[in-house]
């Protein structure tokens, strides 16, 4: 899978937040990080967004949309009938939304200060995903980056390189292959025996503990299926 | 040496190995994926123990 991360920010180069979001990429392949200037050539926007799978819009919230730029990027890439019918030349390709704000998550929703829910604020996207018949990815949303802890940090790293990399980023299993790979790419490119061995154990424990889990639940389906049929109702009681 | 255990060892090692960031913070979190992967593990062999002593 190939990813195309398209980042407009005004103040790119200060952002703490964008740095971040771009040297955490720096260990992953198929992944390009794209920053839109005021001027750009359309039809090279265009070649980009069709050679790639997923395409990732970046970009801080602006009283609640995207900053101009991203905007007047997608009129003017989108626009002119280049996604509409009839090819639909971004059929089944994939977008995703990397959305930063300064804001908590907890004002985002009915009855709270911000009154709406991220998903609601962001649906003019999911809109236009639909119209060109494009894959729309659940929003990745970033409140308050500069608040979060070491530990939420981590987390978000790697939860952004799934966004970037990983097809199956939202699914307990696609989670663990996505780990499974990284840690095989990493014992490819380590030279200390000791930690190449400290890896590979890693890997193996994760593996086995990934059949194991697939095993058990494969099992409880059939005892709960079972259970159904005895029962002659659904299971549930 | 329960599993947790080594597995916190390693993951230390490792990190103090990176030489970069990223590399860091996926160990810290691979940590985290596996204790979780064991508590579903565990989750799913109880319910399985208690559905199968319950007769299903």
């Amino acid at each position: 899978m190939k990813t195309l991360i398209i980042v407009a920010h005004p103040q790119r180069n200060e952002s703490v937040t964008q740095t971040f979001f771009r040297d955490s990429l720096a260990n992953l392949d198929n992944v390009t990080w794209h920053p839109i200037e005021p001027q750009f050539d359309v039809k090279e926007e265009r070649q980009l967004l069709i050679s790639n799978d997923r395409i990732i819009l970046q970009f801080p919230l602006y009283w609640y949309s995207a900053p101009a730029l991203m905007k007047k990027w997608i009129d003017d890439v989108f626009g002119d009938t280049f996604a509409l019918a009839p090819e639909f030349v971004m059929e089944d390709r994939e977008l995703g939304l990397v959305v930063t704000t300064a804001s908590a998550g907890d004002d985002f929703g009915a009855g709270k200060p911000e009154q709406f829910t991220m998903s609601e604020i962001l649906r003019p996207f999911e809109a236009m995903t639909k119209k060109v018949k494009m894959k729309y990815l659940a929003p990745f949303v970033v409140h308050q980056f500069g608040y979060q802890t070491e530990e939420q940090h981590e987390q978000l790293l790697t939860d952004y390189q799934q966004y970037a990399t990983n097809s199956d980023f939202q699914d307990f299993s696609g989670q663990t292959k996505w780990f499974l790979a990284q840690l095989k790419n990493k014992m490819n490119k380590l030279d200390n025996e000791y930690d190449i061995i400290m890896v590979q154990s890693l890997y193996d424990q994760l593996e086995s503990g990934q059949d194991e889990l697939k095993d058990l639940q494969w099992t409880l389906s059939m005892i709960k299926n079972a259970g159904e049929d005895k029962n002659g109702n659904n299971g549930l009681d | 040496m329960a599993t947790t255990d080594w597995i916190n060892q390693a993951v230390s090692q490792l990190q103090q190995h990176a030489d970069n960031y990223p590399d860091q913070a996926f160990y810290a979190v691979l940590e985290k994926v596996m204790i979780e992967q064991q508590k579903r593990i565990d989750q799913a062999q109880g319910e399985i123990d208690g559905r199968s002593w319950s007769g299903w």
